[in-house]
């Protein structure tokens, strides 16, 4: 393929097949464009599309961010219906309301619920027994699910082939810049050489490494604060089969099935980040790739199981199998709220060179309509 | 369990400690890490109005498995002593004062809570260092508290102490706006363990109870936890009526024997005295349990807090190359 690509000029360039990446570059194919993707890893949704807890939100989770809870509420369903196949749903969703800590109330929960039109039930008793009253102020059921990697991988892969998107793996882009044309060249790091892509537009769908190639080409930083994050893998003890619990909404924790090794994962507010740092102008640059195997890999899972189980006392009997390590990126505008915007810079620093990141899988319909739909969209204000 | 599964937390209230708090989570934390593999140091700030935060902005960044909770106003050490066990994920949860509770001592009182007591505390040596109507006044209290009002605090017992799992979910069921951790730990019961030891202090000079505080505190001791005076009041009120009748009987039949009653004025004083001056105890007393159950009713969380923090530093590789926001907070 590279030798047949060398010198042509692409429509558009997407780079990062992570979930973004991938729809981006099928619906891009879609309506005509000549498309090719980059992916610098070695499969396509490999890293935090995959290392991640793998929920659908439904919205329940922004109860401090009623725009993105409502918008959840509008794209949870689409995601749903569009990747079927995809989605795991044998399993019943609690959520419980943290008693002493916590930034919401249990009636709060419920009216934001009633709010955004998402629905909560009466839990079984004998799941509000498995909660420790004295840390739990309330529990309710939800309906919110979560997808398997796997199945996703293969289904976005299908879409990339049928819609005619050429992919590469194991490739990199390392700079941008513009060419002597009305067009765009992508210096890029194959599994043989480097060589150089013209394109009339880029997209930088890079997430946590976004900055890495502004960086390397000159073009402005965006200021993003990312964090070093575990989950836990366990097994969950036989009480909790078959259950996803979510305690809300402070330094609390959730448990949610990972279909894709049949496990589940623990993440908690307090110990799945292990390290924090931002990207801004003038900074020294972290690379998060570097940051990630740089780690030492100590795991906080006895900081974990310690905390959760006073709320949760049935979770002492589950087995951590392993961990998955990642580096997940938020605008630093979300920490207040909580919120989960899309970024989206049109022709940053460069015409026709957009970056575009986000923090969940459903935020993909919402990305489209503004990148693809809004020419006026995503032009920096400042 | 084994060593290398136990997580050992300390929990300290804070309050205006800007000048001792660093050299307090140095100690503390080298402490902790020599002896253990998973640990935190809970702090509680019970909102201090001076440089105690921003020289704990300082300590998060240099130290690991650091917890800061901020509340939202001074609800005092007690409380904020119920937040940090409220907060504490720990096997074994020692509550140290910041100025003068020595962290050496830890680990041996995790040790003796290990071996089956629910609760380990620390009784200070020597008093001799605080002013004598403290003392004095420390004495008669305990004296009273043993003799009068059937409470066994043990005599010059602190708050520094360590409690096991168990004896911390037993007392975050309790929550009382008068809390007093002394008492508490005693109330849930499981076996305890004391250890005699020197106080230290951080401070050149020594921040001391006022006389005033130490009797409010003992009488909140007393009206929180023993029915005693209650009792006693009830006591004499009978003994005043009865003697009250006694005395009326005593005039009738004067009044009927003797046709020459004039003078009394004395004795009526005397009587007006008595009955108003025991009405006026038994009101007071009354009031107080009152007031207290008022209280309690309520229901009002214990406290609230303002915010919640971490270290950012979680393990020596991770220390470099770690960015903290300065502009979007």
């Amino acid at each position: 393929m590279s030798l047949a690509t060398a010198n042509r000029v692409w429509d558009a360039v997407v780079i990062g097949g992570g979930f973004f990446g991938t729809v981006l570059a099928t619906e891009l194919r879609r309506r005509g464009a000549q498309t090719l993707l980059l992916e610098a890893g070695p499969t396509l949704l490999g890293r935090a599309s995959r290392r991640n807890q793998a929920r659908v939100h439904a919205g329940y989770h922004y109860p401090r961010s009623f725009l993105t809870g409502l918008r959840s509420r509008i794209n949870a369903p689409r995601f749903i219906a569009e990747f079927r196949e995809c989605i795991f749903d044998d399993f019943t969703h609690y959520y419980g309301i943290g008693r002493n800590f916590s930034k919401v109330t249990g009636a709060q929960f419920r009216r934001f619920c009633e709010r955004i039109g998402a629905s909560v039930a009466a839990p079984p008793a004998a799941v509000r027994r498995l909660f420790n009253p004295v840390f739990i102020e309330d529990v309710v059921q939800v309906a919110e699910v979560t997808f398997d990697a796997n199945r996703l991988r293969g289904r976005v892969t299908r879409d990339l082939h049928h819609a005619g998107v050429a992919v590469e793996l194991d490739t990199s882009a390392l700079r941008v810049a513009r060419s002597a044309g009305a067009y765009l060249r992508v210096a890029v790091r194959g599994p043989e050489a480097e060589r150089s892509v013209g394109a009339r537009r880029v997209f930088n769908c890079t997430y946590a490494a976004i900055n890495r190639l502004n960086d390397a080409s000159g073009l402005p930083i965006i200021p993003l604060k990312h964090e070093l994050t575990e989950m836990a893998l366990v097994e969950p003890p036989a009480e909790l089969r078959g259950m996803g619990v979510t305690v809300m909404c402070g330094p609390f924790f959730s448990l949610l099935p990972y279909p894709p090794l049949d496990l589940c994962t623990l993440s908690h507010v307090r110990y799945t980040p292990h390290a924090a740092w931002h990207d801004r102008s003038g900074a020294p640059r972290v690379d998060p790739d570097d940051r990630l195997a740089r780690n030492a890999r100590v795991s906080a899972f006895p900081y974990m199981i310690h905390d959760v189980t006073r709320y949760l006392p049935a979770l002492a009997a589950c087995r951590q199998v392993d961990s998955i390590w990642e580096v997940k990126t938020v605008l630093p505008r979300s920490e207040a709220d909580d919120s989960r915007p899309i970024l989206f810079r049109r022709d940053h620093g460069l015409p026709g060179y957009h970056c575009v990141t986000g923090s969940k899988l459903d935020n993909a319909y919402d990305m489209l309509e503004v990148v693809l739909e809004r020419p006026d969209a995503g032009v920096a204000a400042s | 369990m084994t060593a290398s599964d136990l997580l050992v937390s300390v929990v300290a209230p804070l309050r205006n400690d800007a000048d001792i708090v660093a050299s307090f989570v140095a100690d503390t934390v080298a402490m902790l890490k020599a002896h253990y593999l998973h640990f935190e140091l809970l702090l509680v700030d019970d909102a201090s109005s001076d440089d105690t935060q921003r020289v704990l902005d300082d300590l998060l960044m240099r130290h690991e498995s650091v917890r800061v909770i901020r509340l939202s106003r001074s609800f005092g050490s007690e409380v904020a002593i119920a937040a940090g066990l409220d907060a504490a994920i720990g096997d074994f949860v020692a509550v140290m004062m910041p100025d003068s509770d020595p962290p050496a001592l830890v680990p041996q009182m995790v040790e003796q809570s290990r071996d089956g007591a629910g609760v380990v505390f620390g009784i200070r040596r020597d008093r001799a260092a605080e002013p004598w109507p403290l003392r004095l006044g420390a004495a008669f209290f305990y004296g009273a508290c043993n003799r009068f009002f059937g409470l066994n605090i043990p005599k010059n017992s602190t708050h520094f102490r360590v409690l096991s799992r168990q004896a911390v979910n037993a007392v975050v069921q309790i929550r009382d706006r008068n809390r007093y951790l002394r008492t508490l730990s005693a109330y849930v019961g499981y076996s305890s363990q004391s250890v005699v030891y020197d106080t230290i202090t951080r401070r050149a000079r020594r921040r001391s109870k006022s006389v005033l505080a130490a009797v409010k505190l003992a009488l909140g001791i007393l009206v929180a936890n023993s029915l005693q005076p209650l009792y006693l009041v009830v006591g004499l009120g009978l003994a005043v009526v009865a003697a009250n009748i006694g005395f009326l009987t005593y005039v009738v039949t004067v009044y009927l024997v003797n046709r020459e009653v004039a003078e009394g004025w004395t004795t009526q004083s005397f009587i007006l005295g008595a009955m108003f001056g025991a009405l006026a105890l038994q009101s007071t007393v009354v009031a107080a349990y009152l007031a207290r159950l008022l209280g309690e009713q309520q229901d009002r969380p214990l406290y609230f807090v303002r915010e919640e923090r971490q270290s950012s530093v979680s393990n020596p590789v991770d220390r470099m190359n770690i960015v903290t926001d300065s502009v979007e907070r």
